[in-house]
């Protein structure tokens, strides 16, 4: 026997069918595929459910462990359920069958048995299991009729057994209803169909219902979802292959017609971006009179790799929609990102820079570009520093200001680095005289003057030609002594011993002797 | 602590004070085997104290700040030790950098003289 579905007015025909998904192909295109995944799940317990007593207009009974229906004169019962089925079932599923199914575990006063029991669609969906009551739908705001607002176009019914057990309404309309306008969240509405005369109440568990959790309100739903209609062409091994698809879309006359889209087959990972893909969707909305503007939207989305800079990615959503007056125009924004790649300078091309300057009105406004100048220390003689502006040197009111410094890791003869400096030492003698007060017990001391800094540099070297390059400044030439803490001033060369033996390293010491000279 | 004119010498480690008398010789022509000698007034105090700059990366700047105290202005030093304060007049200042106790923390040796 071949089976078939019945889609967009199409019997497809069964190809396969793994039990979840199923593959269809076109009665007459055999390159036609349809392509459908077939689940089922039985939703228990209710997301929500409740009953209302006209006898109790304003009382709630959300928290009670049953759910009941009655037909008394004035003490009518009407019950309420929800199903939240947005977590399995996705939009646009079109529902095999569904059925609503509750256990029914005693009757009061008077055997329902024979009486039909309706499941109606609950058109206020506002309501709440803590706040429904006869009067209000959510504690606070009244049913357009007391008992409840529902409507009976697709409603359900059942004949009450005449023993306890489950019963069961075939909620089909109401779940794809459901499922198309109303979020995919049913809501149901439980009554007896005569109204009226003596009591024949049902009792059914609700979902606060502890001591056997699989008796509280189920829905069982089984559904399909029309994957992917597509072309299948096969390599027949001989000439080329073809296939047509047709996209035309009938002119109802009246409202929207459907929309049309077509994507490459992809698959939805479900986490980030997938893949470039390149979707177009056209929806054509019937004016109702001479010819329509379509609408045309298309994205390119770009995927970020996840690895350095990817190439700047305009993304660009063009959405035209006619007005119905001349010619539209479309508007596309988008942005240039420069990653940083760690080396030189990243191209900014045709991004302009610029500093506003709010002018104060009053004597020159400030301009503050933060900014590091690093410079790296080549370990031989000056490093060149370039700095385009003004460098401000603030007078802190003691000593000698340092507005900048050369700080080498050795010592230096101007640019002669002096090897493996052991200890520096930095004498500033002054010579004092002293002349005796007569009969005083202290002299008057005066500084007679201060010759200038001596300096002694110890140090070590293995090579005869750092022992020769150091001999080479002891020639009364005026230079710079560089310490390596910042320090430098001119100087004399006023010795240099090297020492005649080696150690056991074939290390020889030397003292280079300095004196501070204007 | 130690101050001079209120400027705290930092981490100091020794102080070292040296008291004289000023004698005066007379040599006698003579056979005698010494001269004749007579004292003539007490010599002033000499007091060197040494230290350390440490864990300041200005280390230059804090030397600087004591050379440019030998200026020949005698000024109160206190040496909290429960001695007076007295006068002098800073002379020489001597700094040593070793590798044995890092470029960063020379050590400092300055000499005061005391004056009237």
């Amino acid at each position: 026997m071949v089976k078939t579905l019945l889609y967009n007015g199409i019997k497809w025909i069964l190809v396969s069918d793994d039990g979840l998904s199923q593959l269809y192909r076109h009665p007459t295109d055999p390159h036609r595929r349809l392509s459908t995944i077939d689940p089922t799940y039985t939703f228990q317990p209710a997301t929500a459910d409740t009953y209302m007593a006209s006898a109790g207009p304003n009382n709630n009974y959300g928290s009670g462990a049953l759910l009941t229906v009655d037909c008394l004169t004035g003490s009518l019962m009407h019950s309420l359920l929800k199903f939240d089925l947005t977590a399995q079932i996705p939009a646009g599923a079109i529902i095999n069958s569904a059925t609503l199914s509750l256990y029914y575990y005693l009757y009061f006063t008077g055997d329902p048995k024979g009486r039909t029991y309706w499941a109606y669609r609950v058109t206020q969906t506002a309501w709440t299991e803590y706040g429904a009551t006869w009067n209000k739908y959510d504690g606070t705001n009244d049913w357009t009729a007391p008992g409840g607002d529902y409507t009976t176009t697709d409603g359900a019914s059942v004949v009450m057994p005449s023993s306890y057990g489950w019963v069961v309404w075939t909620v089909t309309a109401q779940v794809q209803t459901a499922i198309d306008s109303v979020g995919r969240i049913a809501h149901f509405l439980l009554r007896d169909d005569t109204e009226g005369g003596a009591q024949k109440q049902a009792r059914f568990y609700s979902d606060q219902y502890v001591t056997d959790t699989t008796k509280r309100p189920k829905l069982y739903v089984d559904w399909f979802v029309p994957a992917d209609e597509y072309i299948d062409v096969s390599d027949s091994g001989a000439g080329s292959e073809s296939a047509s698809i047709d996209l035309s879309v009938a002119d109802s006359g009246v409202g929207t017609e459907s929309d049309l889209s077509i994507s490459p087959l992809g698959t939805d990972a479900g986490v980030g971006v997938e893949a470039v893909t390149t979707s177009a969707k056209m929806t054509v909305t019937d004016a109702g009179a001479g010819a329509e503007s379509p609408t045309v939207e298309a994205s390119i989305p770009s995927m970020e790799s996840g690895v350095g800079a990817d190439a700047p990615n305009i993304e660009n959503q063009l959405t035209e929609t006619d007005n119905g007056i001349g010619s539209e125009s479309p508007g596309i924004s988008a942005s240039i990102p420069v990653a940083e790649t760690g080396a030189g300078v990243d191209a900014l091309e045709g991004i302009a820079t610029s500093i506003p300057v709010t002018d104060s009105a009053v004597g020159v406004d400030a301009v503050s570009p933060s900014s590091s100048l690093t410079v790296a220390d080549s370990g031989l003689g000056l490093e060149n520093v370039t700095t385009p502006g003004t460098l401000t040197v603030t007078d802190e009111g003691k000593g000698a200001e340092f507005a900048w410094r050369i700080k080498p890791t050795s010592p230096m003869i101007d640019a002669l680095v002096l090897p493996h400096v052991l200890s520096i030492r930095i004498s500033d003698p002054a010579t004092m005289s002293d002349k005796k007060v007569q009969g005083g017990s202290l002299p008057r001391r005066k500084m007679v003057g201060k010759p200038g800094r001596v300096v002694e540099v110890d140090g070590w070297s293995d090579r005869q030609t750092e022992i020769n390059a150091l001999e080479a400044p002891r020639d009364g030439v005026r230079r710079t002594f560089y310490h390596p803490s910042g320090d430098s001033f001119g100087v004399l060369v006023t010795g240099f011993e090297p020492s005649r033996t080696v150690d056991q390293y074939n290390r020889r010491l030397y003292r280079l002797a300095v004196a501070e000279a204007n | 602590m130690v101050t001079f004119g209120g400027y705290r010498l930092q981490h100091v480690s020794a102080i070292q004070t040296v008291g004289s008398r000023i004698i005066h010789d007379r040599l006698v022509p003579s056979a005698k085997s010494f001269s004749y000698r007579s004292d003539e007034t007490a010599g002033g105090r000499v007091i060197t104290v040494s230290g350390q700059i440490r864990d300041d990366p200005d280390h230059v700047l804090k030397l600087e700040e004591i050379r440019v105290r030998a200026d020949d202005t005698a000024r109160p030093l206190d040496l909290e030790d429960g001695s007076s304060t007295i006068n002098v007049k800073l002379g020489s200042v001597e700094a040593v950098w070793t590798v044995e106790e890092g470029v960063d923390r020379p050590s400092y040796s300055v000499t005061f003289y005391e004056t009237s």
